[in-house]
Order: C-alpha cells, then sequence, then structure tokens
C-alpha cells in the first residue's frame, strides 16, 4: 500500500461496504429513534433522546482518535465547548442560521484540532493525557474571565435551534449522528485508522517504514475535532444555551469513561456505552438524591470488571452472532 | 516581602500533594488521578474524627483527628492499589481512568454525605503574627516548617533504610531491581500510601484556610500536575523546587492581576512546557 493516497478519494470508496459492516442494530436504534421523533407525542423522551444521540456523538468522535492511537485525550470538551461557544456568537451576534452554524464551527474545532495536534505530536502516554487536560482547562477558565464575550457562568442564551418543534430537532440529530458515525466508520476503516492503531504498538516502526505519522495523527485529531465540534453544535442548537459545562473537565472525564466502558477502538463500543449509560443516568432521576453516586459507581464496576470494555468482553466473545449484531462485522 | 512569605506558605502545601503523586509516577509509572481526592478525603476525615468522634475542640482532639486522617487515608490509599490499580497496573490508561472514576465517585459520595456547601476545621493554633511587616496566620508559619520535618523525613526514609533504597531501585531500574530480588509490587504499595497520608497531611494542615467542598480534588490534582510537569516527572527534588516557584508565581499573579488568573499560570505553565521542554527543569526520563 503506498503511503500516502489522496485521503478524500480513498475514503469514500469505502463508504459502501463500510456500511454493509457496521452493526445492524444501530441502524435499528437510530430507525426507531427517527419513528419516535415523527410519531410520539412524549416530550420528555425525545429531549431525553436528544441528550443520548449528543453524548454517542461525543464520544464517537473521542474514539475515531484516542481509542484507535490509544492516546487517552482527556480534554476532549474542548473541541467541543470551542464549537459551541463559537456556534453560539454567530448565532446570537451575527443571526447566523444553524445550517450554517454547524459546519462553521465544526471547522473551527478541527482547526483547533489542527492546533492541538501539532503541538502535542511529541506526547505519549501520560504527558498526552496531562497537556489535553491543561488545554481544555485553560478554555474553561477563558470562558469565566472574558464573561463579557462568554455570559461567564450563566453562558449565552437564546440561541435559534434547528427548527420550530422538537420532533424535527431530534430528527436532524439523528440524520447528523447517522452520517457521522458512517464517516468515522469509513475512517478508520480506511488506512488512516490502520497508521492510527499502528502508532499505539510501535510508533516507530512505523515511521522506518516510511509513513509520516505525524501527518496521520494531526489528521485523526481534525475527524475528531470536527465531529466533536458537530456535537457540541448539536447540544447548543437543541438545548439553546451553551455554558462552561461544555467546556469542563467533569464532561471531558465522562466521555472518556464511557468510551472505555463500551469498549475504545471500536466506535460502536464507545456509541452504545454513551446511549445506554446516558439512558441509565436519566432514568435513575427517579432517585435524584442517589443517581450521581449510583451513576459513577456503576462506571467504575463496568470498567473494574471489563477493562478492555464492552466489545471485548468474554461473554460476548461467545455468542458471534450477537457481537456481530451489536458491533458489526470487523 | 507579603508576596514571598505568602508564597512560602502555599508552596510548602504544594511541596507536600506534589510529592507524593510524583513518588509514584517514578516507581509505578502510573499516574494516580485520584491523588486530588486523597488530598480532599484528608481534609474531610479531619473534619468526621473531630466531629463525630472526639466532640469537643481541643489542641489535643485536633492533633489526634488529625494524625488519624492521616493513617484512614494512607490505609484507603493502600487499599485502592491492592483493590482497583494493581488489576491491571501495566495499562497507564487503565490506572488513569479507574482513579478519575474513582474521584468522581467519592466527590458524589461526599455531596450526598456532606452536601455541596464547605465544611471547615478549627485552626490547629489561632491567631495571626506580624513578620518583617507582614500579618500572617499562625497556621500557615507553622506549613514551612512541618513541610520540611516531613520532606527531610520522606528524604531519610529514602536514603537510609533499607526498604526506601528498594523503591529507589525500582524507579530507577525495574528490572534490574526484579534481578536482585526487590518486588516492585510491595515498593509501589509502599509509595502510595506515602503519598496518601502526605495528601492527607496537607488537606488536614489546610482545612482550617480554606472551604473544603466536595470538587476541590480537581485543583488540587491541576496544581500536582503543574508542579510534577515543571519539575519533571520522576523528580523529588525537581517536585520540591517546582512548588515553590509555582506558589510564587500564583501569589505574584494574584498581587498583579486578579484571583482569577492565578489558577490560569498552572495551566498555562503545563502547555508551555509540555510544549517546549517535556521532561521538566529536573526531570531524566525521556517523555
Amino acid at each position: 500500500m503506498p503511503a500516502v493516497r489522496h485521503p478524500l478519494k480513498h475514503v469514500s470508496v469505502h463508504l459502501g461496504s463500510t456500511v454493509a459492516t457496521m452493526s445492524p442494530l444501530l441502524f435499528v436504534a437510530l430507525l426507531g429513534v427517527a419513528a419516535i421523533a415523527l410519531l410520539s407525542s412524549d416530550f420528555y423522551l425525545k429531549e431525553v433522546l436528544v441528550l443520548v444521540i449528543v453524548f454517542a456523538q461525543f464520544t464517537a468522535s473521542w474514539d475515531v482518535l484516542c481509542g484507535y492511537s490509544a492516546q487517552d485525550n482527556f480534554g476532549h470538551a474542548f473541541f467541543i465547548g470551542a464549537a459551541g461557544y463559537v456556534a453560539a456568537l454567530l448565532n446570537t451576534w451575527l443571526e447566523f442560521s444553524p445550517w450554517l452554524t454547524v459546519p462553521l464551527s465544526a471547522s473551527v474545532a478541527a482547526l483547533l484540532g489542527v492546533g492541538v495536534g501539532w503541538l502535542t505530536l511529541r506526547l505519549r502516554g501520560p504527558y498526552f493525557a496531562l497537556s489535553t487536560i491543561a488545554f481544555a482547562a485553560v478554555l474553561f477558565k477563558l470562558a469565566y474571565i472574558y464573561s463579557t464575550v462568554t455570559g461567564g457562568e450563566e453562558g449565552i442564551s437564546g440561541i435559534a435551534p434547528f427548527s420550530s418543534s422538537v420532533d424535527l430537532d431530534l430528527f436532524a440529530c439523528v440524520v447528523m449522528f447517522a452520517i457521522s458515525t458512517i464517516i468515522l466508520s469509513a475512517f478508520v476503516r480506511s488506512h488512516y485508522g490502520l497508521i492510527l492503531r499502528s502508532t499505539q504498538h510501535n510508533e516507530d516502526a512505523a515511521q522506518a517504514s516510511g509513513i509520516n505519522t505525524a501527518y496521520y495523527k494531526i489528521a485523526g485529531f481534525v475527524v475528531s475535532g470536527f465531529f466533536a465540534g458537530i456535537g457540541g453544535t448539536m447540544y447548543t442548537h437543541t438545548k439553546m444555551q451553551v455554558n462552561p459545562e461544555l467546556l469542563a473537565g467533569s464532561l471531558s472525564v465522562l466521555i472518556v469513561l464511557f468510551a472505555v466502558a463500551g469498549g475504545r477502538g471500536s466506535i460502536m463500543g464507545p456509541v452504545f456505552a454513551a446511549a445506554g449509560l446516558t439512558l441509565l443516568n436519566e432514568w435513575l432521576r427517579i432517585i435524584e438524591e442517589y443517581r450521581p453516586v449510583l451513576f459513577t459507581g456503576t462506571l467504575i464496576l463496568l470498567i473494574y470488571f471489563n477493562p478492555s470494555g464492552m466489545v471485548r468482553s468474554r461473554a460476548l466473545a461467545r455468542v458471534p452472532w450477537l457481537r456481530t449484531l451489536l458491533f458489526g462485522r470487523r | 516581602m507579603e508576596i514571598l512569605i505568602l508564597a512560602l506558605a502555599r508552596g510548602s502545601v504544594y511541596a507536600l500533594v506534589a510529592v507524593g503523586f510524583v513518588l509514584v509516577f517514578s516507581v509505578g509509572g502510573i499516574l494516580n488521578l485520584a491523588h486530588g481526592t486523597l488530598f480532599m478525603l484528608g481534609a474531610y476525615f479531619a473534619y468526621i474524627y473531630l466531629n463525630y468522634l472526639f466532640v469537643d475542640v481541643s489542641t489535643a482532639t485536633l492533633l489526634a483527628s488529625l494524625a488519624l486522617s492521616v493513617i484512614t487515608v494512607a490505609l484507603l490509599a493502600l487499599l485502592l492499589y491492592l483493590v482497583v490499580f494493581r488489576r491491571n497496573i501495566e495499562s497507564i490508561s487503565y490506572v488513569m481512568v479507574i482513579s478519575l472514576a474513582f474521584a468522581l465517585f467519592v466527590e458524589q459520595i461526599m455531596k450526598l454525605a456532606f452536601g455541596v456547601t464547605s465544611t471547615g476545621v478549627p485552626a490547629l493554633v489561632r491567631g495571626s503574627q506580624e513578620i518583617l511587616g507582614v500579618r500572617v496566620l499562625s497556621v500557615e508559619l507553622l506549613l514551612l516548617p512541618i513541610s520540611l520535618i516531613v520532606l527531610a523525613m520522606l528524604w531519610a526514609f529514602l536514603h537510609k533504610t533499607r526498604i526506601g533504597r528498594a523503591i529507589g531501585a525500582v524507579a530507577q531500574n525495574r528490572d534490574g531491581a526484579i534481578l536482585v530480588g526487590i518486588d516492585p509490587g510491595v515498593a509501589l504499595a509502599v509509595c502510595i500510601a506515602i503519598s496518601g497520608a502526605l495528601a492527607a497531611l496537607s488537606g488536614t494542615l489546610v482545612s482550617s484556610l480554606l472551604t473544603v467542598t466536595p470538587n476541590i480534588w480537581a485543583f488540587w490534582l491541576v496544581k500536582a500536575f503543574a508542579i510534577a510537569i515543571l519539575g519533571g516527572l520522576g523528580s523529588l527534588a525537581g517536585a520540591v523546587i517546582a512548588s515553590f516557584l509555582l506558589s510564587f508565581m500564583e501569589i505574584a499573579t494574584t498581587f498583579i492581576l486578579t484571583d482569577q488568573y492565578a489558577d490560569l499560570v498552572a495551566l498555562v505553565l503545563i502547555v508551555l512546557i509540555l510544549v517546549l521542554k517535556p521532561s521538566g527543569i529536573m526531570g531524566r526520563r525521556s517523555v
């Protein structure tokens, strides 16, 4: 395989075959959500489903870089929050429609991805993790310091939603999420995913075989940042507000925990884990007082008993058809 | 002058927190992201023992609750290592993720038990003193000597005792240490207990100075990071120097600008050092 091919051409060739290998259950679930969006009248359920999709998007975009290169980005909220704020400012100041702010803000996040990727290129393991935490935390602090622009703790509200109804908002999110996951899956199935995977085992060997690993890592950051940005704008436009929560370390940590619980480096594992755990979190609201304790406790137990994630659990390995149904073909 | 004295007081707390963090990293090669939580638990246990076990407040009960809290947290850290970390200690990533999950879990438990409002512990010594024209709380004056004594004890332990030297050996060359019959697991267990004790000690010491809330762990974890990175991950001496450097920079920023920017100092420092010189000022370990 030649070391560098035209990136888009290479990925697009695989889009069709990627869909065929993706999780059947995901598409069933997405159709189900789309049906609920258009048919059901349960307002609360739709709000929850929007949140589920947004978190699945966050986690999938984390996994595309960090799951495959085995680097831990503990500051994914950096991209999410940045895109969220850019979308909010574009919408409230310049009155851009959501259909314009989404691609614009996601592109800003992708550009930030170039920057962060370039700066952290040499770092590995704990050093990489620490630097990503610091990047996100700087932005978080700045959101408070420049409160005249960002609205401080209150954030910015009064942002236009995608459409006039929750139904169509949810539907828009489902569509964007479906497209995102297909592209992300195609990306990791392309030689980009392969090379990112090679860097986790032996980056020197990959470089010695003539692969410019720096290029692929930055490309990974761009893709990760772009789709995280889409997730951030989804959140912004459906909640119609942004606040520093979207930049907070706790969000970044939650994304990492979801992805690890699901099984990093598989896209589908993190997506289902994020979706399932977000649903669990909402369901636990019936016992609101104990909800955070039970929720974080569940996360610990999941990761403790299955450090490599649901995807690679032994129980699942014994039932191949279920594995294929859930996570698609390899 | 005021800046210098405040910086020395704050730096000595930072040193206690960061040294334990760095010790665990240099011996085990793992980042314990629950380190800030151990600090927080130190403060909370001092409060719990004082209010529920001793009830009356005197210097003796304060000291006793302080000591008990340090022991409790050290044992808790040991337990955390034995039960949770050791399961997959080879994976840096697993330890980081599970320790963060633990940190969140403890935060929620503390929120449930004590609420989000702050709890405080009365100071060991009351009143304030005037030194070189600066009014300082007496407790703040205690911080530097306590910290120096504890650090000296730690130094003596690491250099003069058998087990301390074994720990040093593991940090220098793990495989070599195994060859001469040192169990790196035991060395790491001792280090984690020590780091827990140090974190708890600093937590109890400053529990009278600052408001203790369930979410302070993140603040102290970031400080420990910044110091560890500045001093060079894996260098204890570097960590101590970096603690005072960082506290001086923060206090100076507070005086020149505002409090808000002071927190930014540590973060910007992490980014700058990692980008420009990832090994820090005293680090030798390659990145």
